[in-house]
């Protein structure tokens, strides 16, 4: 889940990288020695050996996270397997990616791997910040014959993959990443309060605004529905673009190789404005501020009947002692669209490599190690949800979901529908936190219609530049 | 005729205890948000999203956040993050102290032709956005071998610390008749000898109120130990934020245990010269 935001913090970084890199470059200090160019695979020769690169030390950067706790107790056993030591440095999620775009930009491959968001590879993939690790995954002398990539969720397979063509769909190109562990869009809710009420979750998207319009009553605190509300890409993500693309709803329209947003048709704009409405009736009171764990905390302490976000945002807070409403707490798929689509939206925390890493066989070894089967299967057990790997969800997790009712359920229902559902694009973070920004004004009263006009026709320009 | 007030002593009007009333009420609303840290900090993990003042206090937060088995739950090696900024802005503060005051001292006794100029560049470190000149920085210390180490921390920190070093004592300088230190030179000191005997001695309050200034805002920095620093010398700033966790598991408890830590150093710093605190600030405020 993401609070990530590449706000003016990276624009200013950016625009900083961009001046002096060059700068720095034409005095001989520093500067990229990124190359992505698939060599460094191609030089791993002979059988597969965890030893190959026995001895040397790689760096990785995370942000605190679940994922990343569940695998640091492991690190000791991927550096007794292969002999490689790991330095493993964290980062607050607020400033994750600030941190990283100064070192990509840098190009000094301070740290060899690290974690990242498949949107964030429209960013960092096309300056040459990030290697291609499908010339890796085809070497048999650096993968290892267990390694079974295919048993990765094709949804997130083809969410890394893209070939940076505009207009160009995901799943073709470089794998500039390996999904590590993801989350889908989904519906909590208070399963207590709903069978005090006798209700259901609802099936389309006009019963939940019914539904949650029903269990709002602003006198006991308690509201119908949280989803976010802030200005941030993030906002658009989750909730907003899996209900958007059930029902039918497109971003932008591919026109002869160039992106024309769609954002305006009918049918957008028609559910944007019952969403809008549906978060005055029934959402929190200061919507437009909300993230997701705001969204969570609601939800946990009970103000909130439901949360539209992520599977994997929602579900610590059912663990024993989490919260006031843990052991409450149930999963539901969210409406169908009208041709009962469940077509979801995913976020994917993923392990790529840093094209200037200069230790890239004992980079692509750790990657590798951590989105196996044996590591994954380890750290599930501890409290890694929504592992990529088939096996990993119908073994160990299937083990740990006994008290979640539903998450089961959910997941099986939307995951061959899961998969980003945003037209990949280079100003993506710009443009969507625009989006954002016409949720917000017309949460403020103007008309939707010409606001997602003036949107459509701003972020067409823009993309066109 | 009216009747003159004794010194210490005042009228109970409706108008002057209402005052009071409104004093007393924006120190409360000011206040608050330490209140709720503190509250915050007391608080267990499933009570720390909650707004009720009702709740069992624990202390237990502060023993986590400063032990191995904080560590074990968070990844984050708080205790080592206090060290390396106590480490860092006690160094940048004292190399300041050391380049500082003579430079201070000699901006403050003599003109010369871009004299103000070279202190108006001085300052200008402060206003430039840290962003921008991270990027470069990063890459320079990268290659010379500066990133994630405690000398690499004081020397970029001499960006926030040093002109607020010379730029606080040049004016005690300025303050001081140089009548002192010419009968000094008189008695036959030298000029080292007279700034280090005379002139020196008599600013100590300046150099107090400017090396907690300094190290103030030293200890507050976060852009360049976010940058600059990674495991081994990253900042108490840095640490404290890293309690918050991601992807639904917040610490909110711990980060407010963190903080409140964080700022004792400065905290008690400021309390343990005080007196020269007090006497610094209001040195040289009124200028003939």
């Amino acid at each position: 889940m993401t609070t990530r935001n590449t706000s003016r913090r990276n624009f200013l970084l950016g625009g900083a990288a961009a001046a002096s890199v060059p700068l720095l470059n034409a005095c001989g200090v520093g500067g990229s020695t990124a190359d992505n160019s698939g060599a460094a695979a191609n030089d791993v020769t002979g059988g597969f050996d965890w030893k190959k690169a026995s001895g040397t030390k790689i760096k990785i950067l995370q942000t605190p996270h679940p994922y990343q706790q569940s695998f640091q107790p492991l690190l000791s056993e991927f550096t007794e397997l292969t002999g490689i030591e790991v330095q493993a440095d964290l980062v607050a999620e607020a400033d994750y990616f600030t941190k990283l775009n100064t070192e990509l930009a840098g190009g000094t491959g301070a740290h060899d791997v690290f974690m990242t968001g498949a949107y964030f590879i429209w960013q960092y993939g096309p300056p040459g910040w990030m290697e291609d690790l499908d010339p890796w995954l085809k070497n048999t002398s650096a993968t290892s014959p267990d390694y079974d990539f295919e048993d990765i969720y094709e949804g997130l397979r083809t969410s890394t993959r893209w070939d940076f063509k505009p207009g160009s769909p995901l799943g073709t190109g470089g794998q500039w990443a390996i999904p590590w562990g993801f989350e889908t869009n989904v519906i909590a809710y208070n399963k207590r309060l709903f069978a005090s009420r006798g209700v259901k979750p609802a099936e389309t998207f006009d019963d939940l605004i019914q539904l949650a319009t029903d269990l709002t009553d602003r006198s006991k605190n308690q509201y119908g529905i949280a989803f976010r509300g802030s200005k941030s890409w993030a906002t658009i993500h989750p909730g907003f673009m899996t209900q958007y693309s059930r029902m039918g709803c497109k971003d932008y329209t591919s026109e002869g190789g160039k992106l024309v947003a769609a954002m305006n048709s009918p049918e957008a704009v028609d559910f944007t404005a019952k969403w809008v409405q549906l978060a005055k009736a029934a959402g929190p009171t200061s919507w437009t501020t909300y993230e997701y764990p705001d969204c969570t905390r609601d939800l946990g302490n009970g103000n909130a009947a439901m949360v539209y976000d992520a599977d994997s945002a929602t579900y610590p807070k059912n663990k024993p002692g989490a919260s006031k409403e843990a052991g409450n707490l149930a999963w539901h798929p969210g409406p169908a669209g009208p041709d009962g689509s469940y077509a979801t939206n995913l976020w994917t925390w993923s392990l790529a490599m840093n094209a200037a890493s200069k230790q890239k066989l004992a980079a692509w070894l750790f990657i590798q190690w951590a989105t196996g089967k044996d590591a994954m299967s380890k750290a599930t057990k501890a409290a890694f949800a929504d592992p990529t790997r088939k096996s990993v969800f119908d073994g160990a997790f299937k083990q740990t979901l006994g008290a979640f009712p539903g998450y089961l359920e959910t997941f099986e229902k939307v995951i061959d529908s899961t998969k980003i559902q945003f037209s990949p694009q280079t100003k993506f973070f710009e443009t969507t936190e625009d989006w954002a920004v016409a949720l917000q004004d017309i949460y403020a009263g103007q008309n939707a219609k010409s606001r997602l006009d003036a949107l459509a026709d701003s972020n067409t320009r823009k993309l066109a530049s | 005729m009216a009747r003159e007030m004794m010194p210490g002593r005042r009228r109970f009007t409706a108008g002057s205890v209402g005052a009071d009333l409104l004093i007393l009420l924006w120190f409360v609303f000011s206040l608050f948000p330490i209140v709720w840290m503190v509250l915050l900090a007391l608080k267990t993990r499933s009570q720390q999203t909650s707004t009720y003042f009702a709740f069992s206090p624990t202390l237990e937060n502060f023993g986590t956040v400063m032990s191995r088995r904080g560590e074990d739950l968070t990844s984050v090696n708080f205790s080592g993050a206090l060290l390396s900024s106590v480490l860092n802005c006690g160094g940048a503060v004292l190399v300041s102290l050391l380049i500082g005051i003579p430079a201070a001292y000699a901006a403050g006794r003599w003109k010369y032709r871009g004299s103000e100029d070279l202190m108006f560049q001085m300052l200008s470190f402060r206003f430039a956005p840290e962003l921008m000149v991270v990027v470069p920085l990063f890459v320079i210390y990268n290659q010379t071998g500066l990133f994630d180490t405690t000398y690499g921390m004081i020397w970029v920190l001499q960006l926030v610390t040093m002109p607020l070093v010379v730029w606080i004592l040049r004016s005690y300088f300025q303050d001081l008749s140089p009548e002192l230190e010419q009968a000094a030179l008189l008695d036959g000191y030298t000029r080292r000898r007279a700034f280090v005997m005379v002139a020196l001695p008599l600013v100590r309050p300046g150099i107090a109120a400017a090396a907690l200034l300094a190290f103030i805002f030293a200890w507050n920095n976060y852009v360049f130990p976010l940058i600059l620093t990674d495991s081994e010398a990253t900042t108490v700033t840095v640490a404290v934020t890293k309690f918050l966790g991601g992807g639904g598991q917040a610490y909110y408890n711990l980060t407010a245990a963190a903080a409140l830590i964080g700022a004792l150093p400065p905290l008690v710093l400021a309390l343990t010269i005080q007196r020269y605190l007090v006497r610094g600030l209001s040195f040289g405020a009124v200028k003939a």
